[in-house]
């Protein structure tokens, strides 16, 4: 449910010059972020500080290695999202198929699968001696390693395409096709000539996130059992005294995340362009008889593979061995107590950021969305490992407790909540607010009684997105957290490398229960 | 004249590198309906908002009701002005039905009441409970000069209060918010780029260019005796010949005509197009080239012998056509010393 900044649209304000803002407003957008982007300083500099260490890190074969090995299963996921996602988005937005409203949620729930969950569902049904091999008696090719990397992270991060290419789909002016062919373009040629190109943006930024994603997941690639740059880190880190290897490797892996946008930004380039408000909606294409069953039968293929195997495979697991260690309850109170503890922090932080950047906008608070932006990118196995060094030796009692846990989730997915509520906040115009003040009701009275009723909805989405996104984190939580505190998502990593697949399907129900509601509010009313 | 309502004494305001107040001064006699007139640009919209108090402006003073609001020294706040403003795009409160609007300014127990007196005031007696989106643009228009009204302030701003509206409704909102403000006794500032709204609603007009007022006057006297030639083109339509002036007499190719100015020497003569009478002649000295046909009257563009054009404004009858021949004669002009346009 991941929504960075360059995927939050806001209408484009006549704004006249921005007055300064106060110094609060900066003071509270400094504590949001700065649990973060503290020790991610520190550990930068304590890798350059490895010197001729760090050096033989970075230049040695392994990390070579690390490095394809990474590269490849980026690539692969990102195209494989790419194309499931774009098509599957145009059957269901573009096309007369039955059923394409059940389709359009059938395809994009899987977005509420932790990849950790994915993964311990493909390896424990699939596989020489996986639930399915089991139940039809014969030996499956194994997937682990890079083929179950890959399918994991495919289904976890397809969603992403899928939405944003919808929804560009359905702002798609069907006019301007229309003047194509009164033009004397022929549909397929409207097609590639009118209708990709609009597309580009979308595509874009949702493969951007499928890369950002697969570069950045820790939990299905050491589930899996796959080299790539995260579980190496973790291994270092955990099996080693001297943490410089870590650090370097946790440096490395942003400058591959800093890689993939450049990379991204860069396929992107061409002027960008402004949609145009829809005049009505769009026409749906008449399907041939074969393309309908086509279609079906691709969708089915997909819905099977993405939603319906992943939950028969926790149902199975759960219903051979009905909790075989009990529920997990205090895991699942350490879940939803911190993920609600972000979640409140980082709506109170972002109400007052939000004004800062939306109503007092300059060149320095674009600087402050830019930093939350990035803060949200910086793959969350590095996040974790600096915040370990910094509140080590720097924070003394406060090293491993929950204070320093929430501080960082708040600031890690503040994006989340900066994002939903600057979109909501740029949509009432500023006009409104200065009414209030000129009916005599100062900037305190006009913030409680205006601003926030209007921008209501932007809190709570932006609530319910940090708490979802708190819910199933896991490198964070596995590196900071205090000890002794579980939650739902390290006793579903924690019991999948255990290979006690039945342990680990009760806590992975409870988080997808748990995540269940919010995630049904967010979506019905973002339509 | 009473003690004005509001005086801005060089006011400057810059936006980054751009230039919207320049020394700026501005009286609005209590009671009166003041109308700025200016190109989008020149500045006239942040003249309401530091008014308002919504900008603060770089240097210069500003008093309303006898207190001053801005000066070196002091800054009050928008809230404690006591100035209602009514937005181009109306600003209501999108969560709050109309009373609440009308009332979010007001407190004390007459509250409601007063809330009551305004909706009437405005012909909305009844629609209290109704939310912002179930009325039509003349509708919101009306509730939030109710809104700005309610709380008795010492002085009601309208930023371009009828570009929202469609022509049709236009001209009929306009008589009714004019008529609202007289009865309210409200001291009125209003924007606008349109000079028939100008001059139809105003007590007094300032046309402002590039962050300067050029004139202040009654809207008759502004349209009669603008003080140079881009005031006279900006108010209407006006063809523009050279001409030499001597003792109350100014001649020009078109014939000699009365000059009240004063002025002596190389002038510019305007001609406004209804200061043209045109009687249809065959072989007459002034061919009809273009002719626009606004029902009421028509506008039609002559060519005269000696390469002059004119413009002239007639009656719908007879009509006129491009190519036929007329006999035309000029009733009144306005000299202008020459250069007085560059003066700006």
């Amino acid at each position: 449910m991941a929504a960075p900044g360059s995927l939050i649209e806001r209408p484009v304000v006549r704004r006249r010059q921005a007055r300064p803002a106060p110094v609060i407003l900066w003071v509270v957008a400094t504590l949001a972020l700065a649990p973060a982007v503290v020790p991610f300083a520190f550990l930068i500099g304590r890798a350059v500080a490895g010197g001729s260490k760090a050096f033989d890190t970075v230049f040695s074969d392994r990390t070579a290695e690390l490095i394809l090995n990474t590269a490849s299963l980026v690539v692969a996921v990102s195209l494989t999202a790419a194309v499931v996602g774009v098509a599957a988005a145009w059957v269901t937005e573009r096309t007369d198929l039955p059923g394409r409203r059940a389709w359009r949620v059938i395809v994009a729930l899987p977005l509420v699968l932790p990849s950790y969950v994915i993964a311990l569902t493909v390896i424990s049904a699939l596989g020489p001696r996986g639930l399915l091999a089991d139940a039809v008696g014969l030996g499956l090719p194994t997937v682990r390693g890079f083929v179950g990397a890959w399918w994991s992270l495919s289904v976890a991060t397809y969603p992403f395409v899928y939405l944003i290419v919808g929804s560009a789909l359905r702002r798609i002016d069907p006019a301007v096709e229309e003047a194509a062919r009164g033009l004397g373009s022929a549909p397929r040629t409207v097609f590639w000539r009118i209708v990709v190109p609009q597309l580009r943006e979308a595509i874009g930024a949702g493969v951007l996130l499928s890369a950002l994603y697969s570069l950045s997941d820790f939990g299905a690639v050491s589930l899996v059992g796959f080299d790539s740059f995260t579980r190496v880190v973790y291994a270092q880190y955990a099996g080693r005294l001297d943490r410089t290897p870590a650090t370097v490797l946790a440096v490395v892996l942003v400058l591959l995340a800093v890689v993939v946008v450049l990379v991204e930004s860069r396929l992107r380039r061409g002027r960008p362009f402004v949609p145009r408000p829809i005049s009505r909606p769009t026409r749906a294409m008449g399907l041939t008889q074969a393309q309908r069953a086509a279609a079906t039968a691709g969708l089915s293929v997909l819905g099977l593979l993405a939603l319906a195997l992943p939950l028969g495979t926790l149902l199975a697991w759960v219903g051979r061995n009905p909790a075989p260690d009990g529920i997990p309850w205090s895991s699942l109170a350490g879940s939803v107590s911190a993920s609600l503890l972000a979640a409140a922090a980082a709506v109170v932080l972002a109400v007052p950021t939000a004004v800062l950047v939306v109503r007092h906008g300059s060149a320095a608070t674009r600087w402050v969305e830019r930093t939350a932006y990035l803060t949200y990118s910086i793959p969350h196995i590095t996040v974790g490992l600096a915040v370990v060094f910094v509140a080590s030796r720097y924070l003394g009692p406060l090293y491993q407790s929950m204070w320093v846990l929430v501080g960082v989730y708040t600031a890690v997915f503040f994006a989340l909540a900066l994002g939903a509520l600057a979109s909501a906040l740029s949509q009432v115009s500023p006009s409104i607010e200065e009414a209030s003040r000129g009916l005599g009701r100062g900037a305190w009275q006009t913030l409680l009684r205006i601003t926030i009723p209007l921008v209501w909805r932007g809190i709570a989405a932006g609530g319910l997105l940090v708490f979802l996104t708190t819910m199933k984190e896991l490198p964070i939580t596995l590196l900071a957290r205090p000890t002794g505190f579980d939650t739902l998502a390290i006793d579903v990593w924690s019991a999948a490398g255990e290979l006690l697949y039945s342990t680990a399907a009760v806590p992975a129900l409870l988080l997808l229960l748990v995540s269940a509601l919010p995630t049904y509010v967010l979506a019905t009313r973002q339509r | 004249m009473t003690s004005p309502a509001v005086t801005l004494t060089k006011v400057a305001k810059r936006f980054g590198s751009v230039v919207a107040l320049d020394a700026f001064d501005l009286t609005a006699p209590r009671g009166d309906v003041l109308g700025l007139l200016g190109p989008s640009g020149c500045g006239k919209t942040t003249v309401l908002r530091v008014i308002a108090g919504f900008d603060r402006p770089d240097s210069g003073s500003i008093e309303i009701e006898g207190t001053t609001v801005f000066s070196d020294s002091r800054w009050i706040p928008p809230e404690k002005r006591r100035v209602g403003m009514v937005f181009q795009d109306y600003a209501l409160f999108p969560h709050l039905d109309i009373a609440a609007n009308i009332g979010y300014g007001l407190s004390g127990s007459n509250a409601a009441a007063r809330v009551e007196e305004v909706l009437e005031m405005v012909g909305l007696g009844g629609m209290g409970e109704r939310m912002p989106h179930e009325l039509s643009g003349g509708e919101q228009q009306r509730v939030a000069l109710a809104r700005a009204l309610a709380p008795r302030p010492h002085l009601v701003l309208l930023d371009e209060p009828f570009s929202n509206l469609d022509t049709p409704i236009r001209d009929r909102v306009r008589r009714e918010v004019r008529t609202i403000l007289v009865e309210a006794r409200a001291t009125a500032i209003f924007v606008t780029h349109d000079q028939e709204e100008a001059l139809a609603m105003s007590d007094t007009v300032a046309v402002m260019r590039a962050g300067t007022v050029l004139q202040t006057a009654s809207p008759h006297d502004l349209y009669r005796r603008p003080t140079d030639c881009w005031v006279a083109r900006f108010l209407g339509e006006a063809e523009f010949i050279g001409g030499t002036a001597s003792r109350g007499r100014v001649e020009t190719p078109l014939g000699t005509f009365a000059d009240s100015s004063n002025a002596s020497g190389k002038v510019e003569v305007m001609i406004r197009p209804e200061a043209v009478r045109l009687t249809r002649e065959d072989g007459g000295p002034a061919l009809v080239v273009d002719r626009e046909f606004y029902g009421h009257d028509q506008l039609v563009t002559l060519h005269l012998d000696g390469g002059h054009r004119l413009l002239a404004r007639t009656g719908p009858e007879p009509i006129f056509n491009p190519g036929d021949h007329a006999r035309y004669e000029v009733t009144e002009v306005v000299v202008f010393p020459e250069g007085a346009e560059h003066a700006h």
